[in-house]
């Protein structure tokens, strides 16, 4: 039989009162902003929810393993938390159960993975940005990347490549290790 | 199936091409079987998926909106801060004399001094609940009970509503791992309906909720209700995942894994288990990365693969010894000497069973002995080679006795030692009586009854 399991240490020095205080001053905006934007909720409402997510964390610090999804997944179940209770009291919007059934972990998977994409994009080099943007954002094709680039189709593909395990590497240091 | 493995380019080419991809069908069947390549595979669609949402390339937030916190939220954080630092602080000085003498004397002392009617206190107990469990856990069972107590004595005029409940539910869930630890399996159940209620009614819940199903499902388990438990501790996993909890989602894991072997699904057991073993590692806990090449071995055993199931065993023993963990390493030098024996190579597996047997003897495990020494009984009578086994009869009638073992295991004992004398003995009759005695601790009241000649 496998045992349940032991609490591990945690990544960030959140154990001591310092240490919790400087995650919330680190994460509070971003939390803020991703309970307003990303689960569309109230500002006063997405405020007291990220305060009760650090409060949560502070009394749990020595068991959370990795303080940023703790705190993003904590944000997020409060903001289902408040949907569902909404969705008693009044007619809501037509994609409302997208936010707060239990298919919600694969839009918060998705709303996580596009920030740390995101911040990716922005550690990588100029020309980088460039051919990823090219391909990505601008939707071209090899050839047509190649004709842009002033090169050949098997060189456009090459730098492509060598961009996108870029981002990748830098999604999993953001990520926090492979998934 | 194509032996290379892939690289980036490879796997962006395929997604952006298939189902016409060239080499498509040589990409599919390498990933099936290659775990590294997989793991990749995943973070390039992964990737991918979010470069090619649109959402991606939405700019920032313009500057001039604000989400940090307000000063007076600030401040409202830090003062709970202080308050949960300065309660930890007193209950780490109040802890040993609320723990003094009795479990009864220690619930006597929650209800007659404040002092130890804190969240502090709860949290110690459940801190202290954590390093016993697997040592003690009868102890255990006492501090999650005495948190449960002292949990319900909480009010809401000092605390928050959800701290309160919080710690109920993490004090109900570990009562029932305890419960669970100690085979009361239906008290467990019930005390874990608890731990839900508790959980759902506060607005971070689904990790504690998670931790209530992973701890279900290994209820179920041990109950041998398999579906149950799997749909349990895959939705745990999911959800401990997105908190970032990677060891608990591979606890989870490694349950998924031993639910498919018992459910006969051994090939995939054997893939989930082969998965799990780099993330286990980097967990650095050797006592589950232990545990997972026993359970490896098993497999590969019940696949009929003994090369592969002997190499994991010796790494488990080898980390048991590093351990300390004599106890495990014998049982699993026992295991291995019974596949040796049952694969054909008597010799090595004779040789295994007969140290593992010396070293049930050395720490007084005489059921454990005796089913190994009939264990090789068995063996030599099937080999032709029956020379030692009036010996072993003889010793372990005497070994039996000395111990003052129940009567019916000697009445067992004795009617095989009288096989033995009259010619009588096969493997059939060995085993007979070994398979008695094998199930004899868990139904002390069970009468041997001779087999059928």
């Amino acid at each position: 039989m496998i045992n349940a399991p032991n609490p591990a240490s945690p990544e960030e020095s959140s154990g001591t009162a310092s240490g919790v205080e400087a995650i919330y001053r680190a994460h509070y905006a971003f939390l803020n902003r991703l309970a307003q934007r990303s689960y569309r909720v109230p500002p006063d409402v997405a405020e007291n929810l990220v305060q009760e997510a650090f409060a949560s964390f502070a009394a749990k610090k020595e068991t959370i393993h990795k303080v940023r999804p703790w705190l993003v997944s904590a944000v997020f179940n409060g903001c289902r938390y408040y949907w569902r209770c909404r969705a008693r009291e009044e007619p809501l919007p037509p994609d409302i159960a997208d936010w707060i059934d239990e298919r919600a972990h694969d839009l918060e998977d998705r709303i996580l993975t596009r920030l740390a994409v995101r911040q990716a994009i922005a550690g990588l080099g100029k020309r980088c940005q460039g051919i990823i943007r090219l391909r990505f954002y601008d939707q071209l094709a090899a050839r047509e990347m190649a004709v842009r680039l002033k090169t050949t189709k098997k060189y456009a593909e090459k730098l492509l490549y060598d961009c996108f395990d870029q981002v990748r590497e830098i999604y999993l240091r953001i990520a926090g290790g492979p998934s | 199936m194509s032996d290379r493995h892939y690289d980036v380019g490879e796997m962006l080419e395929y997604l952006d091409y298939a189902p016409e991809a060239p080499g498509r069908h040589d990409l599919e069947s390498h990933l099936g079987a290659c775990i590294p390549c997989r793991r990749l595979f995943k973070q390039v669609s992964k990737v991918r998926g979010a470069l090619n949402d649109p959402e991606t390339w939405e700019p920032e937030e313009a500057s001039g909106a604000s989400f940090e916190p307000s000063p007076e939220k600030t401040q409202e954080f830090f003062n709970l801060m202080h308050q949960i630092n300065e309660e930890d602080a007193r209950a780490e000085r109040h802890l040993p004399k609320l723990l003094a003498g009795s479990s009864s004397e220690w619930h006597a002392r929650i209800d007659t001094s404040a002092e130890y009617r804190t969240l502090g206190i709860a949290r110690a107990l459940l801190a202290e609940f954590s390093s016993a469990v697997y040592r003690e856990p009868l102890r255990a069972l006492e501090l999650a009970s005495l948190a449960t107590a002292v949990g319900n004595r909480l009010t809401e005029s000092i605390y928050r509503h959800d701290a309160i409940l919080d710690l109920r539910g993490d004090a109900y869930k570990d009562r029932a791992n305890a419960l669970r630890l100690l085979g009361r399996y239906d008290e467990a159940l019930v005390a874990l309906t608890d731990a839900e209620r508790c959980f759902r009614q506060v607005l971070v819940c689904d990790f504690g909720l998670a931790a209530v199903e992973y701890v279900r499902a290994t209820v179920f388990c041990a109950l041998e209700r398999y579906p149950e438990a799997l749909e349990k501790t895959r939705w745990a996993a999911g959800i401990f995942l997105s908190f970032g909890d990677d060891t608990r989602a591979v606890h989870c894991h490694l349950l998924e894994a031993v639910i498919l072997y018992h459910t006969g699904l051994t090939a995939m057991a054997r893939d989930l288990f082969l998965e799990l073993i780099e993330e286990v590692k980097q967990d650095s806990n050797l006592g589950t990365l232990a545990g997972l090449f026993n359970n490896l071995a098993n497999c590969y055993r019940d696949l009929s693969e003994p090369d592969a199931a002997g190499s994991y065993y010796l790494q488990a023993i080898h980390l048991y010894q590093e351990m300390g963990m004599e106890t495990e390493k014998t049982r699993l030098r026992f295991a291995l000497g019974r596949m040796l024996v049952t694969t054909g190579r008597f010799v090595e597996g004779l040789a295994m069973l007969r140290n593992a047997r010396q070293d049930f003897e050395a720490v007084g495990m005489v059921i454990e002995a005796g089913v190994v020494a009939l264990h090789m009984a068995e063996a030599m009578l099937a080999t032709g080679e029956p020379e030692e086994v009036p010996a072993i009869c003889h010793a372990l009638v005497d070994q039996f006795t000395s111990a003052g073992m129940p009567s019916n295991a000697l009445t067992a004992l004795a009617y095989l030692r009288e096989a033995v004398a009259t010619g009588r003995a096969t493997p059939v009759v060995v085993r007979h009586v070994r398979q008695y005695l094998e199930v004899l601790p868990q139904r002390p009241e069970l009468a041997f009854v001779a087999p059928q000649e």
